[in-house]
């Protein structure tokens, strides 16, 4: 079973319903893979990088970290476990401490490190200027520098290097590029990229940006989440160039067609509705153009009818060519070649 | 440490400036105080059968400037006295140079308020990361209830009640004067235990009286930082939860320097209540004192004196935060 989370509601006059973020999430991270979580805001995406990485709860399933149900390690190796698994925060600024150098924040998960391999200060040092090194920061620079001192590109790639500190085998990177300029977004996802084929470190990548999603996880799983539960999962790059769910060809059909170079998706698949309260077997049916009688009262389980490649949980699953095609280049506009 | 040098003298150049308006509106004051106190000093000498040139000379040692000059002249040699720290002579205690009893009342106040301000930001603080912490728990509601409560209840009231509960209801504390007289001043354990007896009901007061901010405040601002993303990526590391909450700390007791120093000014307001509820001698009592007499010279001399303690606990407080907050410190 999958993971569920459900954060209570509150009573009274003033009271809200509780909030079912996850409802029965299923998925595996091999070692040194990457994987994608792609879903509008709300569908239960940044609960699902706290739950993995030991910052919350869950209600319900299993988490397993190399197989073994962290639920039942004692809590010192409950603990040890999680550590392997570091987060890459959002916001580069808030997640930096900004009382403490550069010098200092890699310093203390490091002497904790060093404690653990008997290490002396020396090599403390020397991995402080390696990790920084390894991220593209020259240590001479950012070592005595505070973090208001960083431009948010440098402030990201020094939130990956301090992961790094405690030899994590996988990052989660909770839509870790979009504060960052998006001059520098390209900057950071190669180093990811490039983290997870030196270093061997799995990734998982959590975003609303389908752009990045395939550009991190090409050859890794995609999965789409609607409303705490996956709706879509396969090969990332067959789930978005044939999508068969219509959730996932609505959020696909929304990526900006870039005017002159591409062309909009043929098959383009709009909501229509954006109603979202609604508790309907299938949640998406209220806002799906496809919905039938069947939507409204079965559950659809997540499966490869239809003889799709990806899994899926629709009854009426049609592949459909929705994200920007590229504009064949005789084509292009009507300049001088045109 | 060029930069440190370069933020204190502007610094000190600000407080001479701020000393220098406050002394000026000071002089400005008494001469604009109805009945012109100079003038009726030199009338009643007058009256008394001193003849006028000796009254006049006596008005001007009295107040430390010259009654019949020109107010321009006046004003020069009020700020050339200054100067010297020569404040004047005090009426009351006919005679006596203003800054030897203001300077001899005042170690009684910086005590009492230092530890007053010590007492409850100390006990304020760390009661107020406890309420943030524990904030969903029986002792973060106590904590935050007894704040509140104790944040409502006005300085003198405090004093008042603290008086009657603890030297007259139960006699636990002496009452009045800084130490017991019958025991001989010096360094000795029985004089600084009875200096300590007399100083605790005052400083309980001023302490009381202003813990409730120091925790409601420190609790909203640890909260607000326990949330953000480095403390979570702290504990993902594995970081000890001592050094954690050492990193939310440093954080969370920034903004409260700045109203510590505005604080210290408010303090010493408070000490004209406290230090008079409980017969204490220091500048607030004194200040109580010079008006209730009339005494302008020993008013405005107790008016400077607290207002440079002020403006240089502010100072303090300002060079102190660019130590604490590295992103002040340049810039």
């Amino acid at each position: 079973m999958g993971l569920v989370k459900t954060f209570p509601g509150r009573g009274g006059l003033l009271g809200h319903e509780p909030v079912r973020a996850l409802r029965g999430v299923d998925f595996s991270i091999p070692a040194g893979g990457a994987v994608s979580f792609i879903g509008e805001s709300g569908c239960g995406k940044t609960t699902l990088g706290k739950i993995l990485t030991g910052l919350e709860s869950y209600d319900g399933g299993t988490l397993a970290i190399d197989g073994q149900d962290v639920r039942r390690l004692p809590a010192g190796r409950r603990r040890a476990a999680f550590r392997r698994i570091q987060m890459v925060h959002q916001d580069p600024y808030a997640a930096l401490n900004p009382t403490r150098t550069v010098a200092q924040t890699l310093s203390d998960p490091l002497r904790m490190r060093a404690r653990e391999l008997s290490r002396d200060q020396s090599w403390i040092d020397g991995r402080s200027e390696d990790l920084l090194r390894m991220v593209g920061l020259d240590p001479g620079f950012v070592l005595p520098r505070y973090p208001h001192m960083l431009s948010g590109g440098q402030r990201q790639r020094l939130v990956i290097a301090r992961a790094l500190t405690v030899d994590p085998d996988m990052l989660v990177a909770d839509e870790a590029v979009s504060m960052i300029d998006v001059s520098l977004r390209l900057g950071i996802l190669g180093l990811l990229r490039e983290l997870r084929r030196e270093l061997g470190i799995a990734l998982l990548f959590i975003t609303h940006d389908v752009a990045t999603a395939r550009y991190i996880g090409q050859d890794g799983d995609l999965y789409v989440i609607y409303r705490g539960r996956v709706v879509e999962h396969g090969p990332t790059d067959v789930v978005i160039e044939r999508p068969v769910h219509p959730y996932t060809q609505c959020l696909l059909s929304a990526i900006p067609v870039m005017r002159g170079l591409e062309d909009a998706g043929p098959e383009r698949v709009m909501p229509v509705s954006d109603e979202m309260a609604e508790e309907t077997p299938c949640l998406f049916a209220p806002r799906c153009p496809f919905a039938t009688e069947r939507c409204r009262t079965e559950v659809p389980p997540l499966s490869h009818s239809g003889g799709t490649p990806q899994e899926h949980a629709c009854f009426y699953p049609v592949p459909r060519r929705v994200v920007p095609v590229d504009r064949p280049v005789t084509q292009v506009g009507a300049g001088p070649r045109g | 440490m060029s930069g440190l040098a370069r933020r204190l003298a502007s610094r000190i150049v600000v407080a001479v400036v701020m000393i220098w308006i406050v002394a000026s509106f000071t002089f400005f004051l008494v001469r604009a105080i109805p009945g012109n106190p100079v003038q009726a000093e030199y009338e009643t000498l007058v009256s008394q059968g001193v003849n006028p040139a000796q009254a006049r000379a006596e008005t001007q040692v009295i107040y430390g400037f010259l009654p019949h000059q020109p107010l321009a002249t006046q004003y020069g040699h009020y700020l050339w006295q200054l100067l010297h720290l020569n404040l004047g002579k005090s009426i009351s205690y006919t005679g006596t140079p203003v800054s030897h009893i203001v300077l001899s009342a005042a170690p009684y106040t910086v005590i009492l308020v230092l530890s007053g301000i010590v007492a409850s930001f100390a006990i304020g603080v760390i009661a107020g990361v406890l309420a943030a912490v524990r904030r969903s728990t029986r002792l973060g509601d106590v904590l935050s209830v007894s704040g509140s409560l104790l944040h409502g209840v006005p300085q003198f009231v405090m004093a008042l009640l603290l008086a009657y509960l603890f030297t007259t209801e139960w006699a636990i504390f002496p009452f009045g004067a800084p130490y017991d007289a019958s025991i001989p001043v010096g360094f000795s354990p029985a004089f600084i235990g009875s200096l300590v007896s007399h100083a605790i009901l005052p400083v309980a007061a001023y302490a009381l009286s202003s813990y409730g901010g120091w925790l409601l405040t420190m609790k909203s601002s640890v909260v607000s930082v326990l949330g953000d993303d480095f403390v979570l990526a702290a504990e993902l590391r594995g970081i000890r939860p001592i050094t954690r909450l050492r990193y939310i700390g440093r954080n969370a007791i920034l903004p409260l320097f700045t109203i510590l120093a505005l604080s210290i000014g408010f303090m010493f307001g408070g000490s004209v209540f406290i230090e008079d509820i409980f017969d204490y001698p220091g500048l607030g009592q004194l200040l109580l004192q010079s008006i209730n007499r009339r005494d302008y010279p020993l008013m405005s001399g107790a008016f400077l004196l607290i207002t440079v303690a002020v403006i240089v606990a502010n100072i303090l407080a300002d060079l102190l935060y660019g130590v604490i907050d590295p992103r002040v410190r340049k810039g």
